[in-house]
């Protein structure tokens, strides 16, 4: 008997995922917002070496100063440099995002894929996770600060905690469209036991969707924090961050529009970059994800 | 070839149509060089396996080709004007007047969201300006020509409100309303269960008769050829293999391919003798059932009977065949028995010798559709030996059990790390029974597991189920709507009806001599049964 060999044998192996990527690589908002993500990304890794002076430095001399050789964008109200404390600013909001993006995919997974594959467990949860998403992000930060202090922990709880509802969402409509395929039947029938089940064959769908979603979540969170830090709810006043200092440059806008100018535009752009990769990865990586959203 | 003398002129002409297909194909044209026409009052059957360009064929005629496709070249010539130069408005209008389409999947081709009525009126709403009290009538008239019950009533109803054959009939209507002198029906029949395709294909043959229109019909199905066509079009790869009458293709094709998509068709003749096979009793179903309880908001609940209390014993080496149409719980059977879901009451015992072993090691499935049961993300031989290393077989030894096993079934072993999109249909299903094989089972049940395949592929899949039992002494339970792939395997029959088991006996008994109703009439709706005799 001859061996028929794939009906596609030029190829050679290859994960169906990497091929989306690569596909994901050439799309121009992946590219564009790729890029913006990435430039800023390096500035916040990198801070200590662009010629940065320490950015909570206080320096009653030299207050409100225009830009000059060391200050390059000027000084704010309590003399620290404003280019430092811009660069230095990308850190605490990347921090804030990833970590909230990345605390929500972990909860919102591990609830999802457990409350999609087992129904008894469906109506109880769900019902738990819309009334999760009830509760105002704002609120929420505001009752945690004053309960126990401003810190970037408390802004991370207080955002991540509405986030998880939508992951576990996404998460349970991949579940429960998996779950009827024939190979999840076929890996039953092959007595494979429910939780290498749930990570080996379920868990790889949601990948995609995830990425797009997390990229969401991610660009929100940064906003999110901004604006609690310009209520004075979100980051503690000594750490640099865009909302501190948007907050702190608000009273002398119309002296020194760059105090709140500068700050503004990086966060304005950080969001779109974030936003643009994120709506390119949904267009490759799944065209379906609106629907689920 | 010899085209027979035409008695009608033609209502369309296709003269060396191509359709180019976007670079990186498995060819340059998805249509290549076919020329052929319909005449006034014949029905030209387009037939050819799946990948042959016959719907491309007939989306290029409707002017309705995907967009990745470029401009066809040749001629479409429509009563003498050619379709390929008309301007998009042109062809809307030419659209349900001159030329009506109905389409395979009658659920898709229908809007959810709109009455069947309503969406029957849409056609004469942009094509005429009527008053809508002559538009109602006109579409009530439509209705009950194409043999839908009550149509004042059945107006105001939902596409789902009404079964598959309603809502193809619906189509129908709707393609015909304006009367169009060319009806193009592309596998109208195919999600059809057989008793409803036989009603359809009845309809649309009346209705080209009593219209004198033409109609062109595409197929994957030799038996619906026979049923319908007067000429035929064979295609193979977008390629018009052989063309000529009915009876002419029938009897004396001329083509290699028209003779093997022939043969390839099972006939209904069964295959294996009528004695009872004596191996040893491998699996005992004792009054098995399964009802589903749906519960009202109101607190009220409502019982479904999908399997009704079935009993019955299968042995080594024997092969039993559950028929039965869709909604009939045959798949429910064999969703029951192999424990994928909880029967409500009954048992399925596992009788062999092999009781040391756990269930799944002595009982395996194949699944119908290839393209979903093979996970896309892991490799073949993942997927292979997955149910070995379940039960602690080492990875070594599993791989190597694979590498036989992807032999054994026909394929090449060093195949094992691709990924299931590289295969085609047949050869993933042949990796699926290397699946169900790796386990060792005793009992294999195989779920419509060559319905989703190409007559020729189906054949050889078949022979493989055959030459594995052989090998293995299986036991084989093979759940199919389609009864002739059952005579050709199967050594009895059970033939299930909503939900009960309705007739069983040897597969010569049930077809000579069909003791139950529903079985006569499911034999007598196998398409081209006649021009098989």
């Amino acid at each position: 008997m001859t061996l028929l060999s794939p009906a596609q044998a030029d190829e050679g192996p290859r994960n169906p995922l990497l091929g989306l990527a690569a596909q994901a690589l050439r799309h121009p908002s992946v590219l564009i917002g790729g890029f913006i993500v990435a430039a800023i990304v390096i500035m916040a890794a990198a801070a200590p070496w662009l010629g940065t002076v320490d950015p909570v430095r206080i320096n009653p001399a030299m207050r409100l100063k225009p830009p000059s050789d060391p200050f390059w964008f000027g000084t704010d109200l309590f003399g620290r440099d404003i280019y430092s404390r811009v660069v230095y600013g990308a850190r605490s909001s990347l921090m804030v995002g990833v970590s909230v993006a990345a605390c929500a995919i972990v909860f919102g997974v591990a609830i999802g894929l457990v409350t999609g594959y087992f129904r008894g467990l469906d109506v109880v949860v769900m019902r738990v996770m819309d009334g999760l998403m009830a509760i105002p992000t704002f609120l929420l930060a505001i009752a945690l600060v004053s309960l126990t202090r401003a810190s970037v922990g408390t802004v991370v709880v207080a955002l991540t905690i509405p986030e998880i509802p939508r992951v576990v969402r996404l998460v349970r409509s991949v579940v429960l469209t998996v779950r009827e395929e024939s190979y999840v039947e076929a890996a039953i029938s092959v007595g494979t036991p429910t939780p290498l089940i749930l990570l080996r064959h379920i868990l790889p769908s949601t990948i995609a969707p995830l990425l797009v979603l997390g990229t969401y979540v991610c660009a929100q969170a940064i906003l999110v924090e901004a604006a609690l830090s310009f209520l004075g709810t979100g980051l503690p006043p000594e750490i640099s961050s865009w909302g501190n200092m948007i907050s702190e440059g608000r009273t002398f806008f119309q002296v020194m529009p760059r105090l709140v100018f500068l700050p503004s535009l990086f966060l304005a752009l950080t969001v779109l970059g974030i936003n643009l990769l994120g709506d390119g990865l949904r267009d490759t990586l799944d065209p379906r994800i609106a629907k689920r959203m | 070839m010899t085209a027979a003398p035409l008695a009608n002129p033609p209502i369309v002409e296709i003269r060396d149509l191509a359709v180019p297909l976007p670079d990186g194909g498995d060819r340059h044209n998805a249509v290549d060089g076919v020329s052929f026409s319909v005449a006034e009052g014949e029905i030209v059957c387009v037939v050819g396996e799946s990948g042959s360009g016959k719907s491309i064929t007939a989306q290029a005629i409707m002017g309705l080709l995907p967009k990745i496709f470029a401009k066809p070249k040749g001629a479409i010539l429509f009563e003498g004007e050619d379709l390929l130069k008309a301007t998009p408005a042109r062809m809307r209008s030419l659209r349900g007047s001159g030329i009506g389409m109905i389409f395979q999947e009658p659920m898709t081709a229908l809007n959810p969201v709109h009455t069947v009525g309503a969406q029957i009126d849409e056609v004469l709403r942009s094509h005429l300006s009527l008053p809508a009290q002559e538009r109602f009538s006109r579409v009530v008239k439509a209705m009950e020509e194409v043999g839908l019950p009550d149509p004042e009533r059945m107006y105001y109803s939902f596409p789902h409100q009404l079964s598959g054959g309603q809502r193809q009939r619906v189509l129908i209507a709707a393609a015909l309303i304006l009367q169009p002198q060319l009806l193009i029906a592309d596998e109208p029949t195919t999600a059809l269960d057989v008793t409803t395709q036989k009603q359809i294909l009845q309809q649309i043959r009346d209705l080209q008769r009593s219209r004198g229109m033409g109609v062109l019909f595409i197929t994957h199905d030799i038996g619906v050829v026979a049923e319908i066509a007067d000429r035929v079009v064979v295609m193979k790869s977008g390629k018009m293999v052989e063309t000529g009458s009915v009876e002419r293709i029938l009897t004396a094709p001329e083509a290699e391919y028209t003779r093997m998509l022939i043969a390839a068709v099972p006939t209904l003749e069964a295959a294996r003798p009528a004695e009872p096979v004596h191996g040893p009793l491998a699996l005992s179903v004792k009054d098995i059932a399964k009802t589903y309880t749906i519960r009202s908001a109101f607190g009220g609940t409502r019982e479904i009977a999908a399997l009704k209390p079935t009993s019955l014993t299968l042995h080594r080496g024997e092969t039993i065949g559950v028929i039965g149409e869709s909604g009939s719980g045959k798949s429910t059977l064999a969703r029951c028995i192999t424990k994928l879901i909880e029967p409500s009451s009954g048992e399925a015992t596992l009788t062999g010798d092999g009781g040391q072993k756990p269930f799944r090691r002595r009982m395996q499935i194949v699944f119908q559709d290839p393209y979903r049961s093979l996970n896309p993300r892991r490799t073949v031989g993942q997927s292979i030996i997955e149910g070995p290393m379940n039960f602690g077989t080492a990875k070594a030894d599993a791989w190597e059990k694979a590498r036989e096993l992807m032999a054994l079934v026909g394929l090449d072993p060093a195949a094992l790390n691709r990924y299931p999109h590289q295969f085609s249909g047949g050869q993933r299903q042949r990796i699926s029974i290397a699946r169900a094989l790796a386990m060792e089972p005793e009992i294999l049940v195989a779920d419509e597991a060559v319905s989703a395949l190409d007559v020729s592929v189906q054949a050889q899949v078949l022979k493989l189920i055959d030459d594995v039992q052989k090998r293995f002494n299986l036991a084989i339970l093979f759940i199919t709507h389609d009864l002739r792939v059952a005579a050709q395997i199967c050594d009895r029959l059970l033939v299930m009806h909503r939900g009960e088991l309705v007739e069983q006996g040897s597969v010569r008994a049930v077809f000579s001599a069909p003791s139950h109703d529903y079985t006569r009439r499911l034999l007598d709706s196998i398409p081209g049964r006649r021009a098989a005799a």
